[in-house]
């Protein structure tokens, strides 16, 4: 006789990570709109901001991001060579190289801050990268669990 | 130190400066300002000298009267080496008392600093103890380093002493000032004390001497070292970047290579 | 007090399948400041810019968010629309949701929710915008054509025709391209050069056009309407000024057997040389690295028999600026190398060619006066065996795109030989025919059937060199479901057709995208073929994507109807989003003027009355600035900002996550 359990409460939401997304205007977010264009699927969890290059990326956004309550930051733009600025891109990856150190010496890793070059052809590279890093933030699990001293006011 | 004393005072005699910016030579005495040759008597240079003078460079009532001299020791010399690449100093308007423990070194201006910096001072680093901390800190694993800046950034009161100290914080209307937007909350909770100290070591990248000004002001011992010291060793290896040894060098970020890294990058 | 409108497009099913929009305008209606919500089939349309514009105007809007398809697409069409109805353009913006949003999610829920937080991010950003100018720059209507083919040549002639200057620019000696080695051309059976060289000499003698040969880019700067190319104008050795083309010279260079570029390594050249008869300019050029004068010292014959003293051993490369406001990118194709293919020799056998040398064997003026020989001994070939696809549509190389022109130039190829060898067999191994264009399947098929060129469908598995010189193919028929084994004298691949060498430099000069087989990049693959992602810079031919002539000379036609609609103005609007220094905080650190990729941000001495130096900032020149914001994020204290992009408006995005 099998015995089965009916549990009355309601089982607990999956953590459904939010994913704000620095984009470049020229290069990632028409390989966005190609993904689209495309009809690729990819999980909902992301939300663009466009600026018009990487390089008008401040640190301090991404440090608001996690503030407001994103659980990773991904930042994208031209591959090297093809800003559409000639070099707002190189200015950018420097900067993200020294970042990326602090924030990984204080706890916040490749799990949560992701980097990547998206051309405007690559929209299939978009769709995955979107889905990867999704699952990958899912297996990292929230950030106000990991830094719960980082509550936004 | 009474070579420094004479020097100081004859700058001031043949009114090459109006000021001579020094110590008194024991720690937690503010700096001492001489504007009279006679003044000169008091100036003295031990190692407890953890204040970086080249702070008051950027203060609008020091820059109303240059030139000034600086007493310097190699850390304060890159400063102002640093100061002047970032156009905060015209040639010949700050001279640097070139010290080292016991021995007065030489009258500089910010060129001559630098070739005095690449000639004796080539190799500065941080020191073993404090690389061995931020070894230590990389270590653990990321949930071990959050928490600890948790508790650490925890204990900040954002006195904003760091700033004060340091000479690389120049601006009139610091970032965490702007309110509109206000990109920094200013209340001395989590989220804000945790940008504010990790925006302000980042604003120092390439430009950090070193001098540990900071962490010697902080109230709250904060260890400051540690962020200031793991950039400035990633911005070396890297970028080859060293701070205070070229006048005119470009910033470090305001530049870039074709060949920096980016295998992090998808 | 903002009052912004909120406009939801249901693009038809597009959106309205996926994302409840209705659900959307009605959370927008409820956001802060948002005074009117609305959702319609098609807001692109009459109807539904006129739906805006009425709001506009009856309810004193501020400011409007559409959200609909990607900016990329209409923000243009709906800041139009909000201008007429006496809103500043730059008070409207986009919400993409369809790119981002309905096309990529199928999950109503997730996709309705994300939708209102992409409209939600607009509206905040929106009600910080403030009201922009656009910029006016002058327009220099000269235009700079990169590429001396056939693509070249008639944009070339089309804007000199236009009344507009041209300079031509081309790498090698002559212009004329690829289409001057062609014997004949699809699928009319034309001579090549018969209706190539009269263009030729057009484009020489136009006084509106400039050509410079043998010349390269060097580097570029500015944008739109006011770029400065330096081109390297390489040494020819020749002065074209004193040179007859007499050719004297090179039928006396005692250096004689350098294989032939023009004639695909099938003739030889000397050292001083013209690259072919109708070349236009006529006038030779000396390869410096086979010319024994240049190298050791020795020779020095050309000179010596010049009658015009035209030979110049000093003569050395030269950089020259000229100012261009528009560029015609037309760097055309190569054929990829099939020495990758160790199955069909790897590219040492002989008497397995491509399609260019058996252009050259083909054609009345190359190394074999039209006859068609074997390379390696020169006989007739009695049976020739083509095969198609040879690169493309193959994954395994790396190139999984089908090279458009190979079934049309094989089956005349297949044509041409039967015509000459009236006894020998044509055998084409294909996966599929594509003659889609005018007169194309008509062409084929008499090759098939007037010409008696047999077609096998399948492919080439293996071609080895027997010792008696016969090239051993094994394929496979498909359609008679059976291997296939031919012993060819002679084997032409139809090699894939690639971008040339030193093109994605090229590209990145004037900072024009190209996909991963290194064709560029057009700005929209459907609506705008001809444009690209760099305001001014224009695609003509091969280099956007392999092609034939006819598509070629429209697209090089359209191109210079671009430049002449961008010429047509003595000024360009440009863009007003621009960086903008606040001078009472900025603390002169001079990061920002390190960091800007165009020289745009200097030093700024703020003086008092009598003209006394209080003190120095950083100051932005708005006819320089491209707006990339580079400057904005480098300041510590964030005393430069972005008009369009401000630290205001993104500041708001974030927080309405």
């Amino acid at each position: 006789m099998m015995k089965t359990e009916t549990s009355t409460a309601p089982a607990p939401a999956a953590f459904e990570p939010r994913i704000t997304a620095f984009v470049c205007n020229w290069c990632t977010y028409a390989g966005a709109d190609l993904a689209g264009t495309s009809r690729l699927q990819y999980a909902s969890n992301m939300r663009i901001i466009k600026l018009p290059c990487t390089g008008r990326i401040d640190p301090l956004f991404v440090l608001k991001a996690f503030e407001n309550g994103a659980d990773a930051v991904l930042v994208s733009g031209c591959h090297p060579g093809d800003c559409h600025y000639t070099s707002g891109n190189y200015h950018a990856r420097r900067r993200w190289t020294l970042f990326r150190k602090l924030l990984a010496l204080t706890g916040i890793g490749d799990d949560r801050l992701f980097f990547s070059w998206v051309s405007a052809a690559e929209g299939q590279k978009f769709a995955d990268l979107v889905n990867d890093v999704t699952a990958k933030v899912r297996k990292a699990g929230p950030f106000r669990a990991a830094h719960p001293g980082r509550r936004a006011s | 130190m009474k070579a420094l004393r004479e020097a100081a005072e004859k700058l001031l005699r043949e009114k090459r400066v109006s000021l001579v910016i020094g110590y008194e030579g024991r720690k937690g005495r503010p700096a001492f300002f001489a504007a009279k040759p006679e003044d000169c008597g008091r100036l003295a240079y031990d190692a407890s000298c953890r204040q970086n003078l080249a702070a008051y460079l950027g203060k609008p009532e020091i820059r109303a009267r240059l030139p000034v001299a600086l007493v310097a020791p190699p850390a304060v010399l890159r400063s102002i080496v640093v100061m002047s690449a970032e156009s905060q100093v015209a040639p010949g308007q700050v001279l640097a008392l070139a010290v080292d423990g016991d021995s007065y070194l030489g009258t500089f201006d910010a060129a001559g600093a630098a070739e005095l910096l690449r000639a004796k001072y080539s190799t500065l680093a941080p020191e073993p103890a404090l690389l061995e901390r931020v070894q230590g800190l990389l270590q653990k694993s990321p949930a071990e380093r959050a928490a600890f800046w948790e508790a650490e950034f925890s204990k900040c009161t954002r006195c904003y002493a760091c700033r004060a100290a340091c000479p690389g914080c120049y601006c009139s209307r610091c970032i965490v000032e702007k309110n509109a937007p206000q990109w920094i909350s200013t209340a001395a909770l989590g989220h804000g004390n945790y940008t504010w100290n990790v925006m302000r070591a980042f604003h120092q990248s390439g430009r950090c001497t070193l001098c540990g000004a900071c962490e010697a002001a902080c109230p709250q011992g904060l260890p400051l070292m540690l962020l200031n010291a793991a950039l400035d060793r990633e911005a070396l290896e890297e970028f080859g970047s060293r701070p205070g040894y070229d006048p005119e060098a470009k910033p470090l970020i305001g530049s870039w290579s074709a060949d920096d890294d980016h295998s992090y990058m998808r | 007090m903002a009052r912004i409108g909120v406009f939801i497009c249901h693009c038809g099913e597009n959106i309205g399948r996926t994302v409840d929009c209705a659900a959307v305008s009605a959370a927008a209606a409820k956001m802060p400041g948002v005074v009117v919500g609305v959702d319609y089939k098609y807001m692109c349309s009459d109807p539904g810019q006129q739906m805006i514009r009425k709001a506009i105007i009856e309810q004193k809007l501020t400011g409007v968010v559409v959200g609909a398809c990607s900016p990329r697409m209409h923000e243009r069409t709906f800041r139009a629309a909000a201008a007429e109805a006496g809103l500043n353009p730059y008070l409207l913006e986009m919400a993409n949701l369809r790119e981002h949003c309905s096309w990529v999610h199928s999950n109503q829920a997730e996709a309705t929710q994300k939708a209102i937080d992409l409209v939600r991010v607009m509206v905040a950003k929106v009600r910080r915008n403030r009201a922009l100018r656009p910029i006016r720059v002058p327009v220099e209507p000269t235009a700079l054509v990169v590429g001396g083919g056939i693509a070249g040549i008639q944009a070339a002639l089309d804007i000199a025709a236009g009344g507009k200057k041209v300079v031509l620019v081309e790498s090698g000696p002559s212009i004329g391209g690829h289409m001057a080695r062609l014997s004949e051309t699809f699928p009319t059976l034309d001579c090549s050069q018969c209706i190539l060289t009269p263009r030729m000499v057009e484009a020489a003698s136009h006084p509106n056009i400039t050509l410079m040969t043998y010349s390269e880019v060097a580097s570029v700067e500015g944008f739109v309407g006011n770029f400065t190319v330096t081109i390297r104008r390489k040494a020819r050795y020749v002065d074209p000024a004193k040179c007859t083309g007499c050719g004297d010279c090179f039928n006396k260079c005692p250096i004689k057997k350098i294989p032939n570029e023009f004639d695909a390594g099938l003739g030889q050249r000397r050292a001083i040389y013209v690259p072919f008869p109708q070349a236009v300019p006529n006038k030779p050029v000396i390869d410096a690295a086979h010319c024994t004068m240049l190298q050791k010292g020795k020779c020095g014959l050309c000179a010596k028999v010049c009658p015009r003293g035209a030979i110049d051993y000093q003569d050395q490369d030269r950089l020259e600026k000229v100012k261009v406001g528009a560029v015609v990118l037309a760097t055309g194709f190569q054929l990829w190398d099939h020495a990758a293919y160790g199955e069909y020799g790897g590219g040492r056998l002989r008497d397995v060619i491509d399609g260019f040398a058996f252009e050259r064997l083909a054609s009345a003026s190359g190394p074999t006066g039209g006859l068609i020989k074997r390379p390696s001994d020169g006989k007739e070939p009695q049976t020739v065996v083509f095969l198609q696809c040879c690169g493309s549509r193959d994954d395994k190389v790396g190139k999984k795109y089908c090279s458009k022109i190979c079934c049309m130039y094989t089956a005349k190829h297949a044509m041409l030989y039967r015509h000459k060898v009236y006894e020998g067999r044509a055998v084409v191994f294909y996966m599929d025919v594509r003659a889609a264009g005018k007169g194309y399947e008509e062409f084929v098929r008499r090759a098939i059937e007037a010409d008696g060129a047999e077609y096998v469908r399948g492919r080439v598995s293996r071609i080895t060199r027997r010792r008696d010189g016969k090239l051993v193919v094994r394929g496979a028929d498909t359609l008679a479901g059976r291997p296939v084994t031919i012993e060819a004298d002679l084997v032409v691949l139809a090699d894939a057709v690639v971008p040339r060498p030193g093109s994605e430099k090229l590209a990145q000069l004037f900072g024009v995208g190209y996909d991963q087989d290194g064709f560029y990049s057009e700005a929209h693959p459907k609506l705008r073929p001809v444009e690209t992602a760099a305001a001014g810079v224009f695609l003509a031919g091969a280099c956007q994507a392999p092609k034939d002539i006819p598509e070629t000379v429209s697209q090089a036609s359209a191109a210079a109807a671009k430049v002449l609609g961008l010429f047509a103005k003595p000024e360009l609007e440009r863009e007003p989003v621009i960086a903008r220094v606040n001078r009472t905080t900025c603390a002169h650190c001079r990061a920002c003027i390190s960091a800007c990729p165009y020289g745009a941000a200097k030093d700024f001495d703020i003086v008092d009355r009598a003209g006394k130096v209080l003190r120095a900032v950083a100051d932005v020149n708005e006819g320089l600035c491209q707006g990339c914001g580079t400057c904005a994020s480098v300041c510590r204290s964030h005393s430069v900002d972005l008009d369009g992009f401000t630290d205001e408006q993104i500041h708001a995005e974030l927080n309405a996550l």
